[in-house]
């Protein structure tokens, strides 16, 4: 027995997790899918005239090592500096970008707006789940041709909290496959058997603060990059970037 | 299977498990102010971290700093050392449960503050927790999967590689590949069961380090027995960690002999801490008893009540649930053992308001209008800014009209 609220946790993750699984035995070399809603973005009507700002969310990162038996051990070292090199790649970006980012900081834990923007990041990871679920994977007859994903009015809490327009989410989940895990996947080739190594799968969004409306989706999964040097970490954001809308 | 699942599979429960318990003493397997920068471990506190932010700001917490700082303070009356690597965060499941996440990260649920009568047999839950934390049996558990999952995936290649060089048939390796990993499951939680005797041994040496009564364990699972048998059909609704665990009668043979040979070793013998015990969790178990109630369980409930009604815990509060598990036994019929503990509730010093308006109903259906007015208008007086006010105020006139 658990808590539930862990196991709440444990369920979206492997929901997700099953998701990006089944994906990423679709997928060769670096791919990207794109679904976008609009063309250009749009400052909030009613408010004082500024820039169109952006807020990038606490980018969600997680580095791990597949083991030889297939289970993917995180790890805290890798994570850490692949989330250092993201956050400098965004910067470079940033300054080619007309556009105003601000990046969020989560509140303290004893914060009161902090229960609901947790909420918010994790109401995100299920509805970018759903989206990768039915758009790449099981497509629903009633999603055919459209792109309405929506995280609900409520998200005026953080655009309030942060003043921005728009918030962009970044979820990236990267493996290397451990020297055990390339034995392994050399012994099932040469049986003819293909078993999978070290992935980068990993998703970026841009949701509008106002309706909630997820406005774009960029869907990355690759075979290659490495989070761990500036380069790489510079190569997945551009292409995680690709296509947002302007 | 993710780290997640295996982090999780083992955010370890007080599942029963029964051994010879050992006199050796065990020691912590790191010290304090432990921080793990590298490695499996580190990857481990990652994830619980992330965990523990989810918790933080859970609305399922019950965020009661008087409660959670006593449950800490218990804790570091058992690890003085370590007190300041532990979070403890009590949460809102109608259980009896604890848990620890490898990173320090201590849950416990409200379920468990009804079923433990004083601080020693507190103290013996939070003892077995520590000794998950302490003996790192989360990290113990991932490796051993780690290796497990390792082991399978050679036996599978291996299988095929028999296959393809013709000596087994593909049905034959399949089944084989199936009962390598069930083999697989049941080695994992026999390691598991082994970590849970360790963790009460680890628990007793603490509780008796700290002067409390190494008994409260024993006493702990007794009690759980008990409220198990006074469920009415015990073998249905025996708690669920009892269902798919060995027998916890062996648990605590065990942990009374333990105790026994604590007790002679010289360690001195503090007289259980009821009084205060109750005095703080005072101030979360209205909502203990609300869930408790709604969990719809009569048998247990009753039992657990009642035993809070022999220790002396505000009769007002739990004559009144005692009256609500009989108004939800008889199901919308009158029932005279409700309005007798509400009665007794409203002749305590401290009956809440809600008892006066159970009465009042009460006397309502039976159509006694003059005794249904007064309880009513006791209701509103106790509780003048009660939400369901205008209800209650149409029930009046309702009285009024029968003269």
């Amino acid at each position: 027995m658990r808590d539930s609220t862990t196991r709440h946790g444990w369920y979206q993750r492997s929901r997700l997790t099953v998701a990006l699984v089944a994906i990423m035995t679709l997928s060769g070399c670096a791919h990207t899918k794109n679904f976008s809603s609009v063309k250009t973005l749009q400052p909030t009507a009613n408010t004082p005239p500024r820039a169109l700002t952006i807020v990038l969310m606490p980018m969600d990162v997680e580095l791990s090592v597949l083991t030889a038996g297939g289970l993917t051990e995180p790890n805290a070292a890798w994570t850490k500096t692949a989330e250092t090199y993201l956050l400098q790649a965004f910067q470079q970006i940033e300054q080619t970008r007309e556009k105003r980012i601000l990046r969020h900081e989560r509140p303290p834990p004893d914060d009161p707006a902090t229960a609901k923007l947790n909420e918010i990041e994790h109401l995100h990871g299920a509805v970018g789940g759903a989206i990768m679920l039915h758009k790449l994977l099981v497509p629903l007859p009633s999603k055919k041709d459209k792109f309405d994903w929506s995280l609900g009015s409520e998200i005026s809490v953080l655009r309030e909290h942060a003043q921005a327009d728009y918030a962009l989410f970044v979820y990236i989940r990267d493996s290397y496959s451990s020297a055990g895990r390339v034995l392994a996947q050399l012994a099932a080739a040469a049986l003819g058997v293909g078993i999978s190594g070290g992935q980068q799968v990993g998703f970026a969004s841009l949701v509008d603060l106002t309706s909630g409306n997820v406005v774009w989706f960029n869907f990355l999964t690759s075979m290659t990059g490495d989070l761990r040097d500036l380069a790489g970490a510079k190569s997945t954001l551009d292409n995680l970037l690709a296509g947002i809308p302007q | 299977m993710t780290i997640h699942g295996a982090v999780f599979g083992v955010a370890f429960t007080l599942a029963a498990a029964a051994s010879a318990t050992e006199l050796t003493p065990l020691a912590p397997k790191f010290g304090p102010h432990h921080s793990p920068a590298v490695g499996t471990e580190a990857g481990l506190w990652m994830v619980s971290k992330q965990s523990e932010e989810v918790i933080q700001t859970s609305p399922r917490r019950l965020r009661d700093p008087h409660v959670e700082a006593y449950l800490h303070e218990v804790i570091c009356r058992l690890t003085p050392d370590y007190c300041g690597d532990i979070r403890v965060y009590l949460v809102r499941m109608p259980y009896f449960n604890a848990s620890m996440l490898p990173n320090g990260v201590m849950q416990v649920w409200s379920g468990l503050l009804l079923r433990v009568e004083n601080e020693d047999q507190l103290a013996s839950v939070l003892g077995h927790e520590l000794g998950h934390f302490l003996r790192q049996h989360s990290l113990e558990q991932f490796e051993s999967v780690k290796n497990k999952a390792t082991l399978i995936t050679i036996f599978t290649l291996g299988l095929g590689g028999a296959v393809a060089a013709g000596g087994i048939s593909s049905g034959v390796a399949q089944s084989a590949s199936v009962s390598s990993k069930i083999a697989m499951i049941g080695s994992v939680m026999a390691y598991g069961r082994g970590h849970e005797s360790e963790a009460d041994r680890f628990g007793l040496q603490l509780i008796a380090k700290a002067g409390y009564d190494p008994l409260a364990a024993a006493r702990v699972w007794q009690n759980i027995l008990d409220e198990d048998a006074a469920s009415g059909d015990p073998k249905k609704s025996r708690s669920a960690f009892l269902a798919s665990h060995p027998s916890p009668e062996n648990r605590i043979a065990d942990l009374r002999r333990a105790s026994a040979a604590l007790t002679t070793q010289g360690e001195k013998k503090a007289p259980s801490v009821s009084g205060r015990y109750y005095a703080v969790v005072a101030r979360v178990l209205p909502t203990c008893f609300l869930d408790e109630v709604n969990l719809n369980q009569p048998g247990r409930s009753e039992f657990l009540f009642k035993r809070l009604l022999a220790a002396g815990f505000a009769p007002g509060l739990v004559n009144f649930y005692l009256g609500e598990i009989e108004r939800r036994r008889s199901a919308g019929k009158l029932s005279d053992s409700a309005r007798a503990y509400y009665e007794a509730s409203v002749a305590e010093h401290d009956p809440p308001a809600d008892s006066y308006r159970e009465l009042g109903l009460w006397h309502l259906k039976a159509k006694q209008w003059d005794l249904a007015r007064a309880r009513l208008q006791e209701y509103l007086a106790a509780a003048p800014q009660a939400n369901d006010r205008k209800m209650v105020d149409y029930y009046l006139q309702l009285v009024e009209s029968h003269p």
